[in-house]
């Protein structure tokens, strides 16, 4: 019984949270600085790790595509099936997963510091409110540069790519180049960057919620980033499976040439 | 005028709160006059903090009224509140200063926030906040770079810098050695009597109480039990007022 109310009392709190995101995503926003630091925290000082983890998924996905695709003859194709899964499936995914590690759980850890040492307290009783100056600047920079790290991703892993199916194992250049424009389409972009949109909005809200609502001193904001990483992580693949469903219906029904 | 006089400025009307299954104050009444220093007194768990939280609108109450200048918490709406609470300073347990910015930084977020005023003014403010608190050239220290009695110094010119009509102290002598907590007890009869500020403090340093206060009252198991002057605390019969006071009473004998 006591485990049922816990969670209703967690619903009432995480719709009471979103619904104050929602009314205060309209300006007048919190001052500028707060959006830079989140700009530097969570864009600028991400970029290394994704150039390394785009990088090297790109040049995996090389290495195991060739040693199948070359079993029957069609090397040739290794190109687009690195571009499309990257930015598709992979770019959006991958870097998710990254910025829930780097940010995500930094985000609730710091949060959770703030509420547990009553910082957050301090603001209400400033008059200063902490969805405005808090929780705002970190899920509207999130959602905003999940997408654009997202693009990053992309470009070095089908980089990454290239490199080892070209100089490495030695595939056709111009063919290598040729198959990957003829599979690639502007709606696999498309595609990436809305899911990438989307993770960062559900990784800075849940890391977000779980921060703000910490209680129970260390130990408790501890478990508040374990939640947060794990619910984030289910959301993202549950959310990306959904939306990889939703997202082909509106290839078949309105893009796809012969739909 | 008479009725200006004898209207509270912060009054709690048969308040209860609670949280969860744990009922924390259970039917509360208790006025505070403008001007006045009040303290707060009771063991560990009766619900002081829970009191001076409902006290500022950080807490709704379950049942009965918090009034602020005459009007109920619940009716103000959001920015009202807000503007509201620019009206109090908090003194925080632990000085609850943000570990991100600096000492200057700390004492002009504040001011930054809810003025336009240049950042000359800002320093100049800053300057005189922790000129106040007997605290200089230690602008650009981290909060934890310095000691914790100068943490809760740092918080008192934080909460000053908005010269605020009232202040509320949390356990503000808890974990300070004796002459850093005579000196925050000086600070606080200090600027009462210099900013004329309403007063709540919330401790159960019963040496910080009767230096400080105005008027003592005394929370157990969530109510209240005793209300009055210092005189009269020493001379009550409440045997539960009694029993907390005679040992902090014995001590300062000895």
């Amino acid at each position: 019984m006591n485990f049922l109310t816990d969670k209703l009392e967690s619903a009432r709190l995480f719709l009471g949270f979103l619904h104050d995101i929602i009314r205060h995503l309209v300006p007048p926003y919190a001052r500028f600085n707060f959006f830079y630091k989140q700009f530097v925290e969570i864009g600028i000082k991400s970029i290394p790790i994704i150039v390394v983890v785009g990088g090297f998924v790109g040049m995996v996905l090389a290495v195991m595509t060739y040693q199948q695709f070359s079993k029957l003859g069609i090397e040739s194709l290794v190109g687009p099936f690195i571009a499309v899964p990257m930015v598709s499936q992979l770019g959006p995914i991958m870097t998710a997963l990254m910025m829930l590690c780097r940010v995500g759980s930094a985000m609730t850890a710091e949060l959770g510091s703030m509420r547990v040492t009553e910082q957050i307290d301090a603001f209400n009783c400033f008059g200063i409110n902490p969805i405005k100056t808090l929780i705002i600047p970190r899920t509207l920079v999130c959602a905003l540069m999940l997408p654009a790290l997202t693009v990053l991703s992309d470009v070095i892993g089908i980089l990454g790519g290239y490199m080892i199916g070209v100089y490495l194992f030695g595939i056709n250049e111009s063919y290598y180049m040729q198959q990957t424009r003829h599979y690639f389409e502007a709606f696999d972009v498309f595609a990436g960057l809305s899911k990438a949109f989307v993770f960062g909005i559900l990784i800075a809200v849940i890391c977000c919620f779980k921060g703000y609502y910490s209680r129970g001193g260390a130990s408790g904001v501890g478990k508040s980033i374990m939640q947060a990483v794990v619910y984030s992580f289910i959301a993202i693949i549950l959310v990306n499976f959904f939306m990889s469903l939703v997202i082909i219906e509106v290839w078949n029904s309105y893009w796809s040439p012969i739909g | 005028m008479a009725e200006e006089e004898i209207k509270p400025f912060i009054s709690l009307q048969g308040v209860h709160k609670g949280f969860g299954t744990q009922k924390i104050i259970q039917g509360v009444d208790l006025d505070v006059k403008k001007g006045e220093t009040l303290v707060i007194i009771g063991g560990s768990g009766t619900g002081k903090s829970v009191t001076m939280k409902l006290m500022i609108g950080l807490y709704e109450a379950d049942q009965g009224k918090v009034l602020f200048d005459g009007k109920e918490w619940k009716e103000y709406n959001t920015k009202e509140k807000d503007l509201a609470r620019q009206r109090f300073g908090y003194v925080f347990q632990g000085g609850a200063l943000f570990d991100s910015l600096n000492i200057k930084e700390n004492v002009a977020f504040p001011i930054r926030e809810h003025t336009k005023k240049k950042e000359a003014e800002v320093d100049e403010v800053v300057k005189q906040c922790l000129h106040n608190v007997g605290l200089e050239g230690i602008e650009e220290k981290f909060p934890s770079q310095i000691s914790g009695g100068m943490q809760k110094r740092v918080s008192l010119a934080r909460a000053l810098s908005m010269s605020p009509e009232v202040l509320l102290y949390d356990e503000p002598t808890t974990g300070l050695d004796p002459i850093n907590s005579q000196k925050i007890n000086e600070l606080i009869v200090q600027t009462k009597n210099s900013h004329a500020v309403t007063s709540i403090v919330v401790t159960h340093d019963m040496q910080s109480a009767l230096f400080v206060a105005d008027q003592i009252v005394m929370l157990f198991k969530g109510r209240l039990i005793f209300r009055g002057t210092s005189e009269e605390l020493l001379k009550t019969e409440v045997p539960e007022v009694k029993a907390f006071i005679a040992p902090a009473i014995r001590n300062m004998m000895s």
